[in-house]
C-alpha cells in the first residue's frame, strides 16, 4: 500500500533546518587543522584529558545504573502523586542549567555548607577531586538513564513478570531473568545517552570540581581552556568530542531498533 | 525538486543576512573589544567617551584577549582592541590587524586573596600554603602566565588544585570560601572588596602584565577611535584605571 | 497432585466463591462474562487477596489468615496469551520453571525437552518464540507450565484466540497432558467442557450456582447460563405432580419425568426443551401436543441452515429452531403474537 505523499513545500523548512544543524558542524570540519591533528591530539594535556573524560563518564554510567534502575523500576509502578513527584526529581536535572546545577552541587556539597562541612571535617575531600567531576556528571546525566527505562519498563505488558512469577521465579528472579532482559535495549539506549551528556558536562564540573589537568579537567574544560590559549588545540579537540557524541547516538539509534518484538 | 532546493536555500540565506541592525537611531558606533579584567573601568570611561562626543555610542566586547584576537581574524566588526598581554597584542599585529603601533597604557600586577578572615592562616607564597587549596588561573590565559612567571622569578613551586580559565572563576572560588587561597589581578583583589583580605605578593612588580591599546586597521572610525586611544592614555583615563587598582 | 478449597470473597467485586475440587480433577468453570471467573483463578494463583475467607491447597492455607506469595504457591496459570519470554529460545522457556525451582542447567534442559516432547514440540525447542505460530505458542506455554509440576493448573480461555482446527490440536493436546492434574478451565466452548473436564462449576453474579460432574450438569442443567451454553431450553417452576410443572399461574408444562432425578410435588422444578422441538403457529393449533404456549417473538437470528426464533413465555425465555423457509411463510417479526407448540414427550422435567 502506498501512503499519501507528504505536501511539496515541506522541503523548505526541512532544508532550512538541515542547513541551520549542518553548517555549524561542517564549518568546523572545515576549519580543522588536519595536518596537525596528530600532534596536536597527542599533546599531554589533551591526552590527559581525554582520558579523564572517558574513565569519569565510565564510572558516572555506572553509578547511573545502580542509582538509576531501581529508581526507574519503582517510578515505573507508581501511580499517583509520590510517584509523580519522584519522576519530578528524577527529570528536574535534565532541564537544568548546567551551572545551576553546578551552583547547586556546591550549595549542598561545599566546603562552607553543613554537609560538605561535616563530610570535610570527617575526612573525606570532595572539592576540588576526580570524586567531584562523576558527581557533577552523575547528578546531570542519571535523568537521561531514569526517563529511558521508565518509559520502557511501563509499556511493557505485565503478562511476562505474572507468568515469571507462577512458574515459581522470585521477584529477584523476575527481575534478574525477565523484567530488565525484556528492557535491555532501553537500559543500553539511556546509559549511551547519560555517556554521552557526562561527555559533553561542563557547566557542573566547572563550578563544582574545579580544573586541574589529569584530575578534573575533562575535555570539554580543556577545550573552554584552548579556546583562549590556542584556537587550533580547541578545534582538533572538539571533533574528538563530536566524533564520541555522533558514535554513541549511532550505537542509540540501533539499540533502541533492536527492541524484542511481541510474540 | 531542485527548484525547491534552490528556494530553500535562498531562505535560509535571507534569513541569516537579516541579522538585526547593530546602529540605533542614526548613533555611530564605537566598538572596543577589550579585555575581561578591563570591565568596569573601561565601562566607566566609555561612558565619559559618550558624554564628551554626543551621537557616538561606546559598544564594548569584554573577553579572553585571545578568543578577541580570534574574533579579529575571523573578520569581527571593531574599532579598537586592548590585550591583557604583550603576546596577544603581538599576535594582532602579526596579523596585520592593529593600525599605527600598539601602545602600552596600563600595567597589572598579581596578588594573593584569601576569604575574609583568612580561616586557613595564609601567610603568603609560602610553607603555608602547603596541602593547602590555592586556585590559580591556568597558564596560557594572560593571568596564568604572569602567575607561572611569577613563581619562576620568586622561585617558589605552586602546588594549586585548580587552574581556571578564566580570572572571575578563581576570584568566586576565594569569595565563597571553595578555596583557602587564589592568585588574581590587583584589580581582581579591589572588585572583591570586602569578601576577601588581600595579601600584596613580595616581588609581584617581576611578573606585570603589560596592557597594550591599539586602533583596528579595518576600523571605519578611524579619527573616533584615535581620541578613544587618546581618551585612555591621556591623564584622566590613567586616574580611572590607577584608582582600580593598574599600574602601580 | 492436591485438592482445592476455595472459601473466599472479595467484596470490592461482590464475589463470594464456594469450590471444592477434588485432586487430580479437572474442572470447567462457566458463565456469563463478568461472573468472576478470572477473579477466581487470581484468588487461588495469588493475584488476588480475599477480603475475607481462605484458599486451602492440599490442606495448606495460602491465602486468608497466611498469605503465601504467587511464586510459592506452586500454581500455574495460562492464558489467552501464551507470554513466552522472547529473548529466550523455547527451550529455555520451558527450562525457566526448573531453573528457578533451583534444578542444575543439565536436569533443567532435560525436564524441559521431556514436556516438550509431551506436547509435540521436541523439535521446536531451539526456536525463539517470535517465530512460532499461535498453536505452537500455546502448546509450549502449556509445556512450560507443567515442567514445574505445579499442585494446580489455572486455565483462562487458553484456545480463545486460536484458529478453529488450531485449537483442535491444542485442545487434544491440553486433555492429555491435564488428565489426572489438578486444574480450573474457565471456557466458553462447550467442546472444552466436553473435552478436558470431568466436572464443572457455573458462576454467576459472583456465585457459584451449581457444579457437578459434567455429563450430569449438562443433561440436567439448573442454571440458565448452562442451559444456554448446552443449546437447551430451561424452564423453572413448581411441580404440580410428576409431570406437570407449573411454570408461571396458568401456565403449565407436560412432560416426562426423569428416571434419576423426579420431581416432588411442590416443589421447585425444571423443564428441558430442544429448541428443535419447539412448533411456532400462528394460532392455537389444537392438537396431540400437551403443550400449547402464548408467545411472543422476541428475536429472529438466522444460522446458516436454520432459523434461531427467540420467544418469551410466561416471562421466560424459548429459543424455537425453525427453516428459513417456515419463518418466511408464517411472517415471523418481532412483537408478533404466537403459539408455540410442544410435545409432552419432548420435555423432560426434573428436580432440583
Amino acid at each position: 500500500m502506498i501512503r499519501p505523499p507528504l505536501p511539496r513545500w515541506l522541503l523548505l523548512p526541512v532544508t532550512a533546518a538541515v542547513v541551520f544543524l549542518g553548517v555549524p558542524l561542517v564549518a568546523l570540519l572545515a576549519r580543522v587543522p588536519w595536518t596537525r591533528l596528530p600532534a596536536l591530539l597527542s599533546a599531554p594535556a589533551a591526552l590527559d584529558a581525554f582520558w579523564l573524560s572517558l574513565r569519569t563518564c565510565a564510572l558516572t554510567t555506572l553509578v547511573a545504573l545502580v542509582l538509576g534502575l531501581p529508581l526507574a523500576l519503582l517510578l515505573s509502578r507508581g501511580k499517583g502523586r509520590w510517584a509523580a513527584a519522584g519522576r519530578t526529581l528524577a527529570t528536574v536535572p535534565m532541564v537544568l542549567p548546567p551551572v545551576v546545577a553546578g551552583l547547586a552541587l556546591l550549595v549542598a556539597l561545599g566546603r562552607r555548607e553543613p554537609l560538605g562541612g561535616w563530610l570535610a571535617a570527617s575526612g573525606v575531600d570532595v572539592a576540588f577531586t576526580t570524586t567531584a567531576v562523576v558527581i557533577a556528571q552523575t547528578f546531570v546525566a542519571m535523568p537521561y538513564l531514569v526517563v529511558s527505562v521508565e518509559g520502557a519498563l511501563r509499556s511493557a505488558p505485565d503478562d511476562y513478570a505474572i507468568a515469571a512469577a507462577t512458574l515459581g521465579a522470585s521477584p529477584t528472579t523476575v527481575l534478574r531473568r525477565v523484567s530488565l532482559p525484556l528492557v535491555a535495549p532501553a537500559i543500553a539506549s539511556g546509559a549511551a545517552l547519560a555517556f554521552a551528556r557526562a561527555l559533553g558536562e561542563f557547566g557542573a564540573t566547572l563550578t563544582f570540581a574545579g580544573s586541574l589537568q589529569g584530575t578534573t579537567r575533562t575535555l570539554p574544560l580543556e577545550i573552554y581552556l584552548q579556546r583562549e590559549v590556542d584556537t587550533d588545540t580547541a578545534i582538533a579537540l572538539s571533533v574528538v568530542l563530536i566524533t564520541i557524541a555522533a558514535l554513541l547516538v549511532a550505537a542509540t539509534a540501533r539499540f533502541s531498533r533492536g527492541a524484542w518484538s511481541q510474540p | 525538486m531542485s527548484r525547491q532546493l534552490c528556494a530553500g536555500l535562498a531562505a535560509a540565506l535571507l534569513l541569516t543576512a537579516c541579522a538585526p541592525a547593530s546602529s540605533g537611531s542614526g548613533n555611530t558606533d564605537l566598538v572596543v573589544f577589550a579585555a575581561s579584567s578591563l570591565n568596569p573601568t573601561f565601562a566607566t570611561l566609555g561612558k565619559e567617551f559618550e558624554a564628551a562626543h554626543p551621537g557616538v555610542t561606546v559598544r564594548f566586547s569584554f573577553d579572553g584577549s585571545a578568543a578577541l584576537v580570534d574574533q579579529l581574524k575571523a573578520g569581527a566588526p571593531a574599532d579598537v582592541f586592548a590585550s591583557a598581554d604583550k603576546a596577544n597584542m603581538d599576535k594582532a599585529s602579526t596579523a596585520g590587524l592593529i593600525g599605527n603601533s600598539p601602545v602600552q597604557f596600563t600595567t597589572n600586577a598579581l596578588t594573593l586573596i584569601v576569604p575574609k578572615g583568612n580561616p586557613a592562616g595564609i601567610t603568603g607564597l609560602d610553607a603555608s600554603l602547603d596541602n593547602k587549596l590555592l586556585v590559580v588561573c591556568a597558564d596560557g590565559v594572560p593571568c596564568g602566565t604572569a602567575t607561572k612567571k611569577l613563581a619562576a622569578a620568586l622561585g617558589v613551586t605552586l602546588k594549586p588544585v585548580s587552574e581556571e580559565t578564566k580570572v572571575t572563576d578563581v576570584r568566586t572560588k576565594v569569595e565563597s570560601g571553595q578555596a583557602d587561597a587564589g592568585i588574581v589581578y590587583v584589580t581582581d583583589a579591589k572588585a572583591s572588596g570586602g569578601k576577601v583580605d588581600t595579601l600584596p605578593i613580595a616581588g609581584a612588580d617581576k611578573a606585570r602584565n603589560s596592557y597594550l591599546i591599539g586602533r583596528v586597521l579595518a576600523s571605519k572610525q578611524a579619527s573616533l577611535a584615535a581620541a578613544f586611544v587618546t581618551l585612555i592614555t591621556g591623564e584622566r583615563g590613567q586616574q580611572v584605571l590607577e584608582t582600580a587598582g593598574f599600574g602601580g | 497432585m492436591s485438592s482445592l478449597r476455595v472459601r473466599a470473597a472479595l467484596a470490592g467485586r461482590d464475589v463470594d466463591l464456594t469450590l471444592d475440587v477434588a485432586e487430580g480433577c479437572v474442572t470447567a468453570i462457566v458463565g456469563p462474562n463478568g461472573a468472576g471467573k478470572t477473579s477466581l483463578l487470581h484468588l487461588v494463583a495469588g493475584l488476588a487477596r480475599p477480603t475475607s475467607g481462605s484458599v486451602r491447597i492440599a490442606d495448606r492455607e495460602v491465602a486468608g489468615a497466611t498469605s503465601v506469595p504467587v511464586h510459592q504457591r506452586r500454581v500455574a496459570l495460562l492464558t489467552q496469551r501464551p507470554a513466552l519470554f522472547p529473548h529466550l529460545d523455547v527451550l529455555a522457556n520451558v527450562a525457566f520453571g526448573p531453573r528457578a525451582a533451583g534444578c542444575s542447567a543439565a536436569e533443567a534442559q532435560a525436564r524441559a525437552l521431556a514436556e516438550l516432547d509431551a506436547v509435540g514440540c521436541a523439535d521446536l525447542a531451539s526456536r525463539r518464540p517470535q517465530d512460532l505460530s499461535g498453536g505452537q505458542a500455546q502448546r509450549v506455554a502449556i509445556a512450560r507450565a507443567l515442567a514445574t509440576d505445579p499442585d494446580v493448573v489455572l486455565l483462562d480461555e487458553p484456545l480463545a484466540g486460536l484458529d478453529i482446527a488450531v485449537a483442535t490440536d491444542v485442545r487434544h493436546a491440553l486433555a492429555a497432558r491435564l488428565r489426572g492434574r489438578t486444574a480450573l478451565l474457565v471456557t466458553h466452548e462447550l467442546l472444552d467442557v466436553w473435552t478436558i473436564a470431568e466436572q464443572v462449576a457455573v458462576l454467576e453474579g459472583g456465585r457459584v450456582v451449581e457444579s457437578g460432574p459434567v455429563a450430569d450438569l449438562l443433561a440436567r442443567p439448573t442454571s440458565t447460563f448452562l442451559g444456554r451454553l448446552s443449546g437447551t431450553n430451561l424452564f423453572t417452576g413448581t411441580a404440580l405432580s410428576d409431570t406437570i410443572l407449573q411454570i408461571a399461574p396458568g401456565v403449565n408444562l407436560h412432560g416426562l419425568p426423569d428416571p434419576d432425578q423426579p420431581l416432588a410435588v411442590g416443589m421447585a422444578g425444571l423443564a428441558s426443551v430442544q429448541p428443535a422441538a419447539v412448533a411456532v403457529h400462528l394460532s392455537d393449533p389444537g392438537g396431540s401436543p400437551r403443550n400449547h404456549l402464548a408467545a411472543q417473538v422476541t428475536g429472529i437470528e438466522p444460522r446458516g441452515h436454520y432459523v434461531r426464533v427467540n420467544l418469551t413465555v410466561a416471562g421466560q425465555p424459548l429459543a424455537a429452531d425453525l427453516t428459513g423457509q417456515a419463518v418466511a411463510e408464517l411472517g415471523l417479526r418481532h412483537g408478533l403474537a404466537v403459539h408455540a407448540a410442544i410435545k409432552a414427550t419432548q420435555v423432560r422435567l426434573y428436580g432440583r
